[in-house]
């Protein structure tokens, strides 16, 4: 289906998000002849969804409460600039009732359900019980009015421990926490109640019995304004860390078919229950002997919605545009085919090895590879800012079989390039060439498992650092060539007296590692600690001792150099010249490890701690992390407070030397 | 122009006996070079210990990675000091050469402090002078990196001192010239060595370890009895807060180095100048390899220098200029990548003929403002009654006066022999030549050992006649044995080379790459203008 005559009720829509979702929707819409306001904020001025939209309007400053989550400002833009309609995107306000109601009450389409769907779906404990009337299963869980410590630690002592701390009005993995232990509930407890307070308004919490080795599978439905409702088909997203999913994938593998059909059903039958309207997701937990509950409903367009996409052949955001401007659904449910297997990853800015850290800094390289669904809101150039989520793109790769997906993701992958920022690409990359998840034996305890049997991933071999300092050294010969008035790139590596000389001193984990290269007769020799290497070759294509090695992209600066290889991202930093006053985490003292704002100072000056123990908690990028001491001994001062906004390597708290 | 079809037979026996012989001579010069490397390493733990690089790490992190470097005068100082060869240091405890510094291309220094403390020897003054020269001429900022003992008091000599003037006399005219003169004071400057910075236009001191001093702490003493600390009396911080001696305080070599490249990337050099239009070429079709296979160490063998060209210069194609007039001089146009040339090469002595064609050939090159390039492989002038009558003085005196006063860059290699006024005539060290290298095969001199040896035995020969005397066939046999060692000695390149007889000695396989580069110097000075001053940038 096409055209915009099904649409007539939609001529302007303004998209109220960012990044690839909003790059998402708005091809859509442009294609169906829809006209897209973006909004944006100070930080993302050059964004491309920013360019590609009609119009862009600017809504203020960085942080998401003056701008994503400012439903008022959102909706008087709309009005402003003409917009019949608004699409929330995911995340922010789109599972926010009141938005829903504000913009209708302001004569806006609100592409989504009702506001009334909305707000029971989003209140976890009422979702709950809505489910089980519809005849749904459910996890044994405390979804109680309650919400005093003494209550919630008597339910959670009543479920017994392991115990999962849900926000109630949550999603997207924030505000959820495993409590171990009756000892750590309380801690945990609190971290969730506050990471609910931020991210979604309201800081209560349901508590779940938790079960180990499950799968996460959801159900895609669609429902129109005349009752009817339709699947598309599962997903599997089981893969997740720190309960946010990084590779989704449909259909689901190694699931029974009746197990399948049933999940079907039971999101068919939730949907059709509540008078459901739009795009929506029935998550289910899924145990090992197939055995399901239901876990909640989404009620808007998924992250990894693509996949679903994929298999059908169909556009769900023109589904969910014209559901909204009053049409029937598209197709019935005997019309919809499934063909083939795609997968999807997120590629985010962070850091796997170190907990999945976000990370924030400059896109210096993005080149994503051809011949797969690439959905990306970001360009080179761009400054990942903190503020905001910290996923880069998606890849969505589709096959016959799975096997064949996952050989298209590898391939892609391997050729994707992005230079600037850590990224989970390689540890992506590792996982989907896992022998465990070749097989299709996926959990959501899969990547915890997966990280604690990685061989040591951090350590860089010496033949990738060899690499690096080649190419930086060609880079650097490159540089000072175009400086000088040298006319003749043929003298370059030569020196009368039989060979040059160039030392490289990096600092790799607080170890310095000195690189030679001696350029003789024509060759580079790079000698890393005792192993000297012989490089050549120009551009991405390298030769190391005669074996061809290839790069994907590498950026040189006056600091060092940051490849990418198939295999590997790194970065080697050269020694300064002169060391950086203050800054260094030193043992008697403890540093912000990236930017981020005090949430929680957990020990007072003078107090005897122990090292583990948990001295701040530091938010950014929505997520708080808790920052814990690396020994015994006596706080002597305290540098910050509370809200205070730290920037990177920051002294935050001093240990007594004696102490 | 056409392409040079080579005749030589490279796998023949005497191309392989060419070959083995240079590279012996080649390794020999390798191993000589790194004798002064070994030498100063000896010294690397006394450098790490006081957080000090090596002068020879000094030299590779001022330089930009990859940025050629052609040095100069290698072998200085060899068999001066020390006679002996196998022990012999070269060098003249100093690195010099010319390199690229923040894309600036510059004359570099660098005391050899890992050996004797960097002081300097007979031949140090020599060489720096010639450095000093070199950089005026080429229009080059010079940047020293200091840590040098100064004079060896042991080894005093007047002439030294005299002449030591000119290390003084070579940077204040080098700033006048307009030219930056900077340095790094790594360590310890005394007396002469003082006013090395107190005479550079940027100074930058390193901390605890760079000093500048008239006079040490045991000197004071002496002098003036004052019990004095070394640092108080010229340690970088104190010239940095107090004296402004030191513009520019840095942490430790490392740091320096990085400032010195700060300091010369800030002399925005080559801002308003522009890299010449490089000319496609190709490279020559015979490799450079080859040279050492055609051409004998032994001068007296003969071979055809065109073989020598053909693997020098561009595509191997030339024009040759007159080749049926004067036969045994050779006069060609050519490229060398991508810079014209004229080369004159010699296959034989130089008779009168040939010393027109030549004079004729240099003075189109001065007409046309083309580099001319001697390949040195002559015995001399043509001798005889047929070349005197016709007129071999005053052919050869028209040449000579035409090499000397020619303005284009004159480029000189003593390839194989270099006798007498043939020397002269073919750019010798004298006739003011850019740059004059040698390979190691070379033999330079008034003649050759054999040539003199029989000379001086006919004059004693005619004498007894004379005197009605007989010959004293022993002692005659004797005297002429000695005098041919003492020809022999002194017209090796080894010997000549460290007596700074020349520019440096190279391997005679980077002969084109060192015409490149020295081109390139040659052409990026004529470019550049400087602005020159009164008295230099003074010091406050």
């Amino acid at each position: 289906m096409s055209g915009n005559g099904d649409l007539g009720k939609i001529k302007t829509l303004l998209i109220a998000n960012r990044g690839e979702i909003a790059m998402r929707i708005t091809r859509t819409a442009q294609r169906l002849g829809i006209k897209v306001i973006a909004v944006f904020t100070d930080v993302e001025q050059n964004a491309p969804y920013v360019r590609l939209a009609d119009k862009a309007v600017n809504i203020g400053a960085g942080p998401v409460a003056e701008s994503y989550l400012n439903s008022e400002k959102l909706v008087q833009t709309a009005l402003n600039y003409g917009a019949d309609a608004i699409h929330p995107g995911y995340g922010f306000l789109s599972e926010n009732d009141a938005f829903a109601q504000a913009t209708r009450d302001a004569g806006l389409t609100f592409i989504g359900p009702s506001c009334e769907v909305i707000a029971k779906m989003g209140d976890k404990a009422q979702a709950k019980l809505v489910a089980q009337d519809a005849g749904l299963p459910v996890l044994e869980g405390y979804e109680g009015q309650d919400q005093s410590l003494d209550g919630l630690m008597h339910a959670a002592c009543a479920l017994g421990f392991p115990i999962m701390i849900k926000a109630a009005h949550g999603g997207g993995g924030r505000g959820m926490r495993i409590a171990n232990s009756k000892e750590t509930f309380a801690q945990q407890l609190q971290i969730a109640q506050q990471e609910a307070q931020l991210g979604f308004g309201n800081s209560d919490v349901i508590l779940e019995r938790y079960i180990e080795t499950v799968r996460h599978v959801e159900v895609q439905i669609f429902a129109d304004q005349f009752g009817s409702v339709v699947h598309l088909g599962e997903r599997d997203c089981s893969l997740q860390r720190r309960h946010q999913k990084v590779i989704e994938e449909a259909p689901v593998s190694g699931l029974a078919l009746e197990t399948c059909e049933a999940l079907h059903t039971s999101a068919v039958q939730l949907a059709t229950a509540i008078g459901y309207e739009g795009a929506g997701t029935v998550e289910f937990l899924v145990t090992q002997e197939g055995s399901y509950y239901f876990l909640e409903m989404n009620t808007r367009l998924q992250v990894e919605h693509p996949v679903s996409e994929e298999i059908t052949g169909l556009d769900f955001v023109e589904w969910q545009l014209s559901i909204a401007a009053g049409q029937p659904l598209p197709l019935r449910q005997d019309e919809i085919a499934q063909n083939g297997h795609a997968i999807e990853v997120r590629l985010c800015a962070e850091e796997p090895v170190k907990g999945f850290m976000p990370c924030i800094g400059r896109i210096e390289h993005f080149d994503v590879p051809q011949n797969i669904r690439v959905e990306s809101g970001i360009r080179a150039g761009q400054d990942v800012s903190p503020f905001f989520d910290n996923l880069l793109a998606k890849l969505i790769a589709t096959g016959e079989t799975r096997d064949e997906a996952r050989a298209r993701m590898v391939h892609a992958l391997e050729q994707l390039v992005v230079i600037g920022l850590p990224t989970n690409r390689a540890f992506l990359l590792s996982l989907l060439k896992s022998e465990a998840f070749e097989s299709g034996a996926v959990s959501t305890e899969f990547i915890a498992q997966f990280l604690s049997q990685l061989p040591n991933i951090r350590v860089l071999s010496r033949s990738d650092i060899a690499i690096g300092a080649y190419l930086l050294y060609r880079d650097y010969m490159q540089k000072a060539f175009q400086k000088s008035l040298l006319s003749d790139q043929a003298l370059l590596g030569w020196s009368s007296s039989g060979s040059l000389m160039q030392r490289f001193i990096f600092e790799q984990d607080e170890d310095d590692v000195i690189v030679v290269i001696e350029s003789k007769a024509g060759h580079i020799n790079v000698t890393v600690d005792q192993d000297v290497f012989q490089l050549e070759g120009e551009g991405k294509i390298l030769r190391l001792n005669g074996k061809r090695s290839e790069v994907s992209g590498y950026q040189c600066g006056a600091d060092g150099i940051a490849v990418s290889k198939p295999d590997a991202d790194f970065s080697l930093c050269l020694k300064p010249h002169v060391s950086q006053g203050g800054g260094a985490s030193s043992e008697n003292s403890l540093c912000a490890p990236f930017h981020g704002a005090v949430k929680e100072i957990c020990v007072n000056v003078g107090d005897t701690v122990k090292k583990g123990q948990v001295a701040m908690i530091l938010e950014a990028m929505k997520l708080q992390h808790e920052l814990v001491l690396s020994r015994d001994g006596r706080v002597e001062k305290i540098h910050v407070e509370e809200g205070q906004n730290m920037s990177m390597g920051a002294e935050m708290l001093t240990l007594a030397q004696d102490g | 122009m056409h392409r040079y079809l080579s005749t030589v037979d490279l796998a023949s026996s005497i191309a392989a006996s060419n070959r083995e012989n240079h590279l012996e001579k080649i390794g020999l010069l390798r191993e000589i070079e790194a004798r002064a490397k070994a030498m100063s390493d000896k010294r690397k733990p006394v450098f790490e210990k006081r957080g000090q690089l090596s002068p020879r790490e000094r030299l590779s992190a001022l330089l930009d990675p990859g940025m050629p470097f052609l040095e100069l005068y290698n072998l200085a100082s060899y068999l001066v000091d020390d006679p002996d060869p196998d022990t012999s240091i070269p060098g003249a405890n100093v690195i010099m050469g010319i390199g690229f510094v923040a894309g600036v291309r510059a004359m570099i220094m660098v005391d050899d402090a890992g050996i004797s403390a960097g002081a300097m020897t007979e031949k140090t003054v020599e060489k720096v002078r010639g450095c000093f020269a070199k950089a005026e001429r080429l229009k080059l900022p010079f940047i020293h990196c200091v840590e040098s003992a100064g004079a060896n008091l042991m080894a005093y000599t007047a002439e030294l001192w005299a002449h030591g003037g000119g290390l003084f006399a070579g940077l204040a005219r080098l700033s006048a010239a307009g030219l930056p003169v900077l340095t790094i004071l790594h360590g310890a400057s005394t007396a002469g060595g003082a006013y090395q910075p107190g005479l550079s236009d940027y100074v930058i001191g390193v901390k605890h370890n760079g000093m500048a001093m008239l006079a040490g702490s045991a000197l004071v003493q002496a002098a003036t009895g004052e019990k004095a600390q070394d640092h108080d009396l010229g340690g970088a911080e104190m010239h940095a807060e107090l004296t402004g001696l030191v513009d520019i305080l840095a942490e430790d070599d490392r740091h320096a180095i990085a400032l010195a490249r700060d300091v010369v990337a800030g002399l925005h050099w080559n801002e308003g100048n522009f890299r010449s239009d490089h000319k496609a070429y190709s490279p020559p079709s015979y490799s450079e390899e080859e040279l050492i296979a055609i051409v004998p160490c032994a001068y007296q063998k003969p071979y055809d220098v065109r073989e020598v060209i053909a693997r020098l210069v561009d595509g191997s194609e030339f024009l040759e200029f007159k080749p049926r007039f004067g036969v045994s001089t050779i006069c060609i146009k050519a490229y060398v990548m991508g810079h014209a040339v004229g080369i004159i090469g010699n296959n034989g002595p130089i008779d009168p003929q040939g010393a027109n064609k030549v004079t004729h050939f240099l003075q189109t090159l001065d007409q046309s403002q083309t580099a001319a390039i001697f390949l040195n492989n002559t015995t001399g002038y043509m001798v005889g009654t047929a070349s005197e009558r016709a007129g071999m003085i005053k052919h050869g005196a028209k040449m000579i006066q035409t090499v000397t006063n020619m303005r284009v860059p004159k480029l000189s290699f003593y390839i194989g022999a270099s006798f007498g006024a043939g020397n002269y005539g073919m750019c010798g060290l004298a006739f003011g030549p850019d740059f004059l290298f040698t390979w190691p095969n070379a033999t330079t001199g008034v003649m050759g050992a054999e040539q003199a040896a029989q000379t001086m035995e006919q004059v004693a020969r005619r004498t007894a006649e004379r005197k009605g005397v007989p010959v004293d066939a022993p002692r005659l046999q004797e005297q002429s044995n000695k005098l041919k060692e003492h020809f022999a000695r002194q017209a090796d390149a080894f010997y000549s080379s460290g007596r700074m007889l020349d520019h440096g000695m190279i391997d005679p396989r980077d002969t084109r790459r060192v015409i490149g580069f020295s081109l390139d110097t040659c052409a990026e000075a004529k470019m550049r203008d400087l602005q020159p001053n009164a008295f230099g940038v003074s010091r406050p």
